[in-house]
């Protein structure tokens, strides 16, 4: 990560926080519960904006760390990976492989590759100590979407896709992953790129490049800009994917670019400009103001609230104006405390989509996968986040109103996963202890509502589950279960 | 062989007593909870498909007797009705249907199939997301709502329920697409055979009940979803759809799509009071190779029309009311582009079936295929070298809506737009 730090407000000294041991931290947060938040209630929102699954471990060192030095370690990171996470990777044969060796072992079996990318995905999500980099990546794969399924090419290339695209850029700029999604395999295979040529544009991408990955549907551009743009693209291709120097390059065929004059959102582009055309648009898209507040509120929306006042959207467009378009002080300012400040996110918590549904249980119960998550990548479709596999280029829906819709699809797997019956992950009896904490049965429901919701769920669920527990004689092993499963599927787990 | 509509709707009625008795469907695996009234006494249950990435209309209802359309449509042109093979079927001497949809014929020569052409939003929008938007909520602007209402979510809103199960309206799908949006008791849901509440049985009912009062405290969206999925779970471990058979010759394409429409049908034989189902069928948008006779388009043709023929035989005579209606975001442009597709139009073509509608033909006001001397010149037939709209998609919803739903406030449902009805529904 390139970019400075952006100065952050420098908070007032933490209070003495729990240890990591022993972490109980009862403080309700509740829609309209009036007062400002606490700072250990600052440190939870953020976590749960932040990463993909709040634990108390992490909960403890930002709580020493303080928000602006956690943001910041963040904002950079190693490549230093923990050791769980290389050794899941490992067990994704393909992810070890060179883009040339990716096409070359997995052309006639391509499916594999597609369910190694997918399954990376989560493994970095739940295991990743990068997890602001993960929620990131999240974001820009929907911004930039790419529907894995669409061809061969599409299949084998969102290797690359995924890593030179997007995780290259995730913290660098707009503009570099605008162009380099352009120049992709996937997009140009996705959105028709390699079949637009001179005489005979296809609009496709020129079209969705404006409306979606840069100026937003209401922007200044017209039905005869998407044909002078798609004209600059003409000839935009890339390699064979068995080429033998340059497999699935960026390739520019100028017998096929249409080289006259045109003219883009009132951008004069002169004859023989070649490849340069559509480099400079996108160029000019990228810095365009609408393109600031289009992405902006986006961000907004997506890692915030949905009822942002307009201040907090009007923060994030000056990062993003002042680094220059650099990803890394935009999301540094996303995640600061005068965004925070202007959204009160904790009184209107999102609902977590299914990914990150799935994932933060997994990461709130510390379980592991035997099979590098499999089977919760093939849950995922049915629960309605097959990860890539969105068929529109307009990537998952980023709305509490659509993902409250099928609450039965994460309520089912939440039961699965922690009846200890879904296939590869691990979940013994003993698991159950370091879940307990060892507090007792008469106090298991606050100790599991600091575990998966760190001390966030309403008071009055925490009180039905603990009568629950109460009213059963004998209770066991498999109560115990029933009860996370309550909590699990509670509205309290639900929002992020 | 088109019936008479009249004579269609006495023959209709005079079953309906009849049928009542046996509306819980004996002749068919699903066994439910009696509604409080039998459908064929009240409201048509509503279903839409959304056709999603836009529909071309041309290939579907080919406008092979308009003297244009062969010349601009180039080398994706299907010709004229005739002996070869991989011609249009003549539907009525001006427009033919493509071969790959031949299944549409059987409810099509019943008299209960209507296409309605030329049709679609009122001003051109050439953005599948916005499109979709505008068509789904009803409105013609875009709509800036945290979280907008979809049309038939209004009328959900705005209309008694007709029975008191708690399930007004669903989609067969992962997610509760926007026309839907803001319906109270409705919910999406993906496949109605695996809807059971999860975990272990001796505590489900325990674990139900602790869930139910958690939500009721939730966020209203979250507190509504909750209310639906499990009074859905209640009503659906009832049905028993996993011993569904569809009747005979209802052979419904083995696809998700063919397989939410057998839901459809199971649940309306089940006769649960269901007002509204949504199923959508994506993948339309054919830029390039799409074929004309054979090829991507007609490939999802035909799965629709098979799905479509399917599931109008699994309800004929049954006397169930129901009234089927296929929207998608526009139409492709007239001229082909460079790969064999064809790139975002305006104008295309809607379907309309059921034991009410007033089928056997193509409504049109067909506006005609004269290209312009350049796009956009306005000297031709077409619009920026796509066809035309000539009936507001919403003239066909809103007529269907007040005459077989029985929506009294149509301004709820399309707010600042006057409906003319078409005649499209008894």
């Amino acid at each position: 990560m390139a970019s400075s730090p952006t100065p952050l407000r420098l908070l007032p000294k933490l209070q003495p926080g729990p240890s990591a041991a022993n972490p109980i931290l009862p403080f309700p947060l509740k829609k309209g519960s009036g007062g400002p938040p606490t700072q250990a209630e600052r440190n939870v929102d953020l976590l749960s904006r932040a990463t993909n699954g709040v634990t108390l471990a992490e909960l403890a060192r930002l709580n020493q760390m303080g928000r602006p030095a956690w943001l910041r370690e963040q904002l950079a990171p190693t490549a230093q990976d923990n050791v769980v996470l290389r050794r899941t990777l490992a067990e994704l044969g393909s992810l070890r492989l060179t883009i040339p060796e990716v096409y070359a072992e997995y052309e006639s079996n391509a499916g594999e590759a597609v369910r190694d990318i997918k399954q990376a995905a989560i493994v970095r999500a739940v295991h990743s100590d990068w997890q602001l980099r993960e929620r990131m990546v999240d974001f820009w794969h929907d911004h930039f979407s790419v529907a894995i399924q669409t061809s061969g090419r599409t299949r084998l290339g969102h290797h690359a896709y995924d890593r030179e695209v997007i995780r290259a850029n995730v913290f660098g700029n707009f503009e570099t992953m605008l162009q380099a999604s352009a120049k992709s395999v996937s997009m140009l295979e996705y959105l028709n790129g390699k079949e637009n040529l001179a005489g005979s544009p296809n609009e496709n991408y020129a079209r969705e490049v404006m409306e979606l990955h840069t100026l937003g549907v209401d922007g200044p551009y017209t039905e005869n800009d998407i044909v002078e743009l798609a004209r600059c693209l003409t000839g935009w291709s890339f390699y064979p994917l068995d080429d033998t120097s340059q497999p699935g390059e960026f390739r520019f065929r100028d017998d096929r670019h249409d080289d006259g004059p045109k003219t883009v959102v009132g951008v004069q582009i002169p004859a023989g400009g070649g490849v340069s055309d559509g480099e400079t648009v996108l160029t000019f898209l990228a810095e365009h103001p609408t393109t600031v507040d289009f992405v902006s509120r986006k961000l907004v929306n997506r890692f915030v609230s949905e009822f942002a006042p307009e201040a907090a959207v009007d923060l994030v467009k000056a990062a993003w104006v002042r680094g220059g378009g650099d990803l890394g002080i935009v999301t540094a300012v996303l995640f600061s405390d005068e965004v925070a400040d202007a959204a009160t996110p904790w009184n209107d918590r999102k609902v977590k989509r299914p990914f990150q549904f799935a994932v933060s249980l997994l990461r709130a119960l510390d379980l592991r996968s035997d099979n590098s998550y499999r089977n919760v990548m093939f849950r995922l479709t049915g629960m309605g986040q097959d990860i890539f596999g969105w068929p529109a280029p307009n990537g998952y829906p980023d709305s509490s109103a659509v993902w409250s819709g099928d609450l039965y699809g994460r309520w089912d797997y939440a039961a699965d996963v922690v009846r200890g019956g879904f296939a590869g992950i691990v979940f013994p009896d003993s698991k159950l202890d370091e879940i307990g904490g060892g507090v007792p049965t008469t106090a298991l429901a606050e100790r599991l509502a600091q575990v998966l919701t760190a001390g966030r769920a309403e008071p009055a669920n925490v009180a039905s589950l603990q009568a629950w527990i109460d009213g059963q004689s004998n209770f066991d092993a498999r109560d115990f279960r029933d009860a996370i499963t309550v909590m699990a599927s509670s509205p309290d787990f639900f929002n992020a | 062989m088109k019936q008479d509509p009249k004579l269609n709707r006495r023959t209709f009625l005079g079953s309906a007593a009849a049928a009542v008795g046996a509306a819980g469907l004996a002749s068919a695996s699903v066994r439910g909870p009696l509604g409080t009234r039998g459908r064929m006494m009240g409201r048509d249950t509503l279903v839409t498909i959304y056709l999603r990435g836009a529909m071309d209309g041309m290939s579907a209802v080919v406008p092979y007797a308009d003297p244009n359309y062969a010349p601009e449509r180039g080398d994706l042109a299907v010709r004229p009705p005739g002996a070869a093979p991989d011609r249009a079927l003549d539907l009525d001497g001006f427009f033919g249907l493509n071969p790959s949809g031949s299944a549409l014929m059987r409810p099509y020569g019943d008299g209960q199939l209507l296409f309605v052409h030329a049709s679609g939003l009122s001003v051109p929008n050439r953005s599948h997301f916005d499109a979709q938007k505008r068509m789904e909520t009803g409105t013609p602007a875009s709509v800036p709502a945290a979280y907008p209402t979809g049309w038939l979510g209004r009328y959900l809103q705005s209309a008694t329920p007709t029975g008191t199960t708690g399930v007004r309206g669903l989609s067969i799908d992962n997610l509760l697409p926007l026309t839907l949006a803001g319906g109270p008791e409705t919910l999406p849901i993906k496949d109605i055979g695996d809807f059971n509440f999860p975990g272990r049985a001796v505590t489900r009912a325990d674990r139900r009940d602790l869930l139910d009062a958690q939500y009721q405290g939730a966020t209203p969206l979250l507190a509504q979803s909750a209310s639906s999925a499990l009074r859905a779970i209640d009503l659906l471990d009832a049905v028993d759809y996993s011993n569904y058979v569809p009747a005979p010759g209802a052979n419904y394409p083995d696809t998700k799509f063919g397989e939410a429409l057998a839901q459809v049908a199971a649940l309306i034989k089940a006769n649960i009071d269901l007002e509204t189902a949504q199923v959508n069928l994506g993948g339309w948008d054919h830029h390039s190779a799409m074929g004309v006779t054979d090829g991507t388009f007609a490939g999802l043709f035909e799965e629709l029309s098979a799905a479509l023929e399917a599931f109008y035989i699994d309800l004929d005579g049954t006397g169930l009311g129901y009234t089927l209606m296929t929207q998608t975001e526009f139409g492709r442009r007239v001229r082909p582009n460079s790969n064999d597709g064809t790139d975002h139009g305006f104008g295309s073509c809607m379907m309309l079936m059921g034991p009410s509608v007033l089928g056997g033909r193509t409504l049109s006001d067909w506006p005609g295929l004269a290209p312009e001397s350049s796009q956009g010149a306005g000297d031709g037939d077409q619009v920026n070298g796509d066809l035309a709209v000539t009936i507001d998609w919403r003239d066909v919803a809103a007529e269907v809506m007040e005459r077989r739903l029985g929506a009294t406030d149509l301004a709820a449902i399309f707010p600042t737009y006057t409906p003319t009805f078409r005649g499209v529904v008894m």
